[in-house]
């Protein structure tokens, strides 16, 4: 699971991504450019603000009935043919993938996009247990070929330049050498990937949307691969997080409207396929997570990052994220929405990822469904703070600070003694390595008196009759 | 499995947030005033091919120009819609999926379409085999112009959802052909679903006058 892996703070991870500038500078601006077509996409619905309030309410009251939507939803579920299973965390979920594609002699695994997936580490389980698992969406199939995770939950490659790509295709598809047409790419892994579905034994798909009222889900792709996995072999499993419910079919308008404009600024995602059990002959298994989602729900500050419909927006908008790449925040889901669930899961091994934020508060603007990502963010710093799991180097200086700053006396004392200071030390010495401020700037120049100096003199040659 | 189920659904009970109500969904939603014209915008935005006919036996002229500028073999295509012969091929519930796999053109009905996204709502119950939807290299659809809708609001209103009690399991909304930027995001249409989509609009919608 996540937590068992040693997570290097992801300023550090951030120093090794933006060490080069180009391929920085680049990251920063496709993924603006993704957050511009958004906002394009966004203009185009009068309704929009509308349509992000309803979304929230309808995720706030599904969540205060979830036990009974679930319910609900597993018994149409099943009456529509599907057979659905409980997993209470990931090695469960995993547990009972394995044994369904057991069941069914299925060596032959073609899965498509599901960040739960990734979550539950399911690849590497089934891969050990003789079982073959090929990522069907072009992005996550690059990642995968290098031995990679997505650094990002809709654009998994998008850390990779063409070249990238055309190196490792070369490597393992034999494209020609050198390859850097995104049109020849994408053909030469559409075919590769191809000659996979046809060979398969067993589909996995993840779950945008569950209907309460219905019993089905909904998958909501680009590229034809879930539906071609959903549509070949004669078994497919969909894993579905506990959180990923809506209590009608009607609600789906509010949501499908939503969600493709905020990940990408298209209108509606090419596919949006509908499954109300198997198709005839065939199989279909649902599996129910919860691996952590129970317990997001117990923690009123921050319940409503259950709300998620994994858009993507308050990763392509972050200024953080931007520069410093999916992999910095080393959590399944990175950006501002996986700074608050990584440590809500694990606080002391993801204890830095809410300080990786500006508290712009641009994510919160763009969040499809009105997730309040940066006042949980700050909360969250609260709450690491409070369990002692700051370094050093964030607790004393803030102790120092709340010292100075608790009385103005010697907040004014600290001030003279800094300008009177500062100004006489050598550059050597300020801007050494133990500084981090002057890593990247220059120290203002010390001003001769402070402003306390300044209005106090100002004031005193004013006579009292000046208005 | 059964205590897996039940410590969820006991955990979720002990911690439920509080009540809050179910949102009715009047809102005024934007609606076109040329829904024909704003379906065709839509899906040509959305990288596909929309053409007004008067009728199905228009499409049948057209649709042979189209196959023969495609290069396809006019035996690798396929009609599913009533009353529309186009290609000699057949699909059939047990169609072998190489057959399949190697078919160039398939023409399939569309139930409504969305003036807002360009999609059309195809029931899986219309087609002998939903596999022939994503194997085909190039896809049509054709749909009435008085059953384009204004949005997603109208178009999950039309919808009903019975898959066990004799209703399709399988249904889609499908807004152009399939497309990918996963790499350095640049746009490439045409990925593992059909290359291309052409929809053909049979008649006068209510919003034009005759």
């Amino acid at each position: 699971m996540e937590e068992d892996r040693a997570v290097v703070p992801h300023a550090r991870l951030a120093a090794r991504f933006v060490a080069d500038a180009d391929r920085t500078t680049w990251h920063d601006a496709a993924l603006w450019f993704v957050r511009v077509k958004r906002d394009r996409a966004a203009a185009h619905v009068p309704e929009w603000e509308e349509l992000r309030e309803l979304a929230s309410r309808i995720k706030a009251h599904l969540m205060s009935r979830l036990p009974e939507y679930l319910e609900q939803f597993e018994s149409n579920a099943a009456r529509n043919g599907a057979v659905v299973h409980w997993a209470r965390d990931g090695e469960e979920h995993n547990r009972i993938v394995l044994e369904i594609l057991n069941r069914h002699n299925a060596r032959r695994v073609v899965k498509s996009k599901s960040m739960l997936t990734e979550e539950c580490r399911l690849n590497p389980y089934l891969e050990a247990r003789g079982i073959g698992v090929v990522d069907t969406d072009l992005g996550e199939r690059i990642v995968q070929l290098r031995n990679e995770p997505p650094s990002h939950i809709v654009l998994p490659a998008i850390h990779l330049r063409k070249a990238d790509v055309g190196a490792t295709f070369h490597e393992q598809l034999g494209t020609p050498a050198g390859e850097s047409d995104a049109g020849r790419l994408t053909r030469a892994a559409c075919d590769h990937l191809r000659e996979r579905f046809l060979a398969a034994d067993a589909a996995i798909t993840g779950v945008n949307f569950g209907i309460a009222e219905t019993g089905g889900i909904v998958v909501c792709t680009n590229e034809g691969n879930a539906d071609l996995g959903a549509s070949i072999p004669r078994l497919h499993i969909a894993s579905m997080g506990i959180e990923k419910l809506v209590p009608r079919a009607r609600d789906l308008a509010v949501f499908t409207r939503l969600l493709a404009r905020s990940a990408t600024g298209q209108p509606i995602t090419t596919y949006t396929s509908h499954f109300h059990g198997p198709r005839a002959g065939a199989e279909l298994h649902i599996v129910l997570v919860d691996n952590g989602r129970g317990s997001l729900l117990a923690r009123g500050a921050f319940r409503r990052a259950l709300h998620c419909i994994r858009c993507g927006a308050c990763m392509n908008t972050c200024p953080v994220y931007r520069r410093s790449g999916g992999y910095s925040y080393s959590a399944t889901v990175p950006g501002p929405i996986g700074s608050i669930l990584a440590p809500q899961r694990d606080p002391k091994a993801y204890h830095h990822l809410p300080f990786a934020c500006t508290l712009c508060g641009s994510c919160t603007d763009v969040c499809p469904v009105r997730i309040d990502l940066h006042h949980q963010l700050l909360a969250m710093r609260r709450e690491i703070a409070a369990a002692g799991h700051l370094s050093w180097s964030k607790r004393w200086p803030m102790k120092i600070a709340r010292w100075v700053f608790g009385s103005p006396s010697r907040y004014e004392r600290a001030g003279r003694t800094a300008r009177w200071i500062i100004a006489r030390l050598p550059r050597r010495i300020l801007l050494c390595r133990w500084n981090p401020w002057s890593r990247q700037r220059e120290l203002p120049p010390m001003p001769s008196k402070s402003f306390r100096d300044w209005y106090r003199e100002s004031h005193e040659r004013r006579s009292p009759t000046d208005p | 499995m059964n205590a897996a189920r039940q410590q969820i659904l006991e955990s979720l009970r002990r911690e439920r947030p509080p009540a809050e109500r179910l949102p009715e969904l009047r809102g005024m939603w934007h609606r076109y005033a040329d829904r024909s014209r704003q379906f065709a915008d839509a899906v040509e935005s959305v990288g596909g091919a929309c053409r007004f006919v008067p009728d199905l036996d228009a499409i049948e002229p057209l649709a042979k120009e189209q196959i023969v500028a495609s290069g396809a073999d006019i035996g690798r295509c396929a009609s599913a819609v009533p009353g529309l012969r186009v290609g000699r091929a057949a699909l059939a519930s047990d169609s072998p999926l190489a057959d399949l796999e190697r078919m160039d053109w398939v023409f399939a009905p569309g139930r409504f379409a969305v003036a807002e996204n360009g999609a059309v709502w195809i029931d899986g119950g219309d087609l002998p085999c939903r596999a022939a939807l994503f194997l085909c290299r190039h896809l049509a659809l054709v749909v009435r112009a008085d059953e384009i809708v204004h949005n997603m609001h109208e178009a999950y209103d039309r919808l009903t959802w019975n898959g066990a009690r004799g209703g399709s399991e399988f249904g889609l909304f499908l807004s152009g052909p399939s497309k990918t930027a996963d790499i350095e995001q640049s746009l490439v249409i045409g990925a593992q679903g059909a290359k291309t989509l052409c929809v053909f609009v049979l008649g006068r919608s209510a919003d034009r006058p005759s």
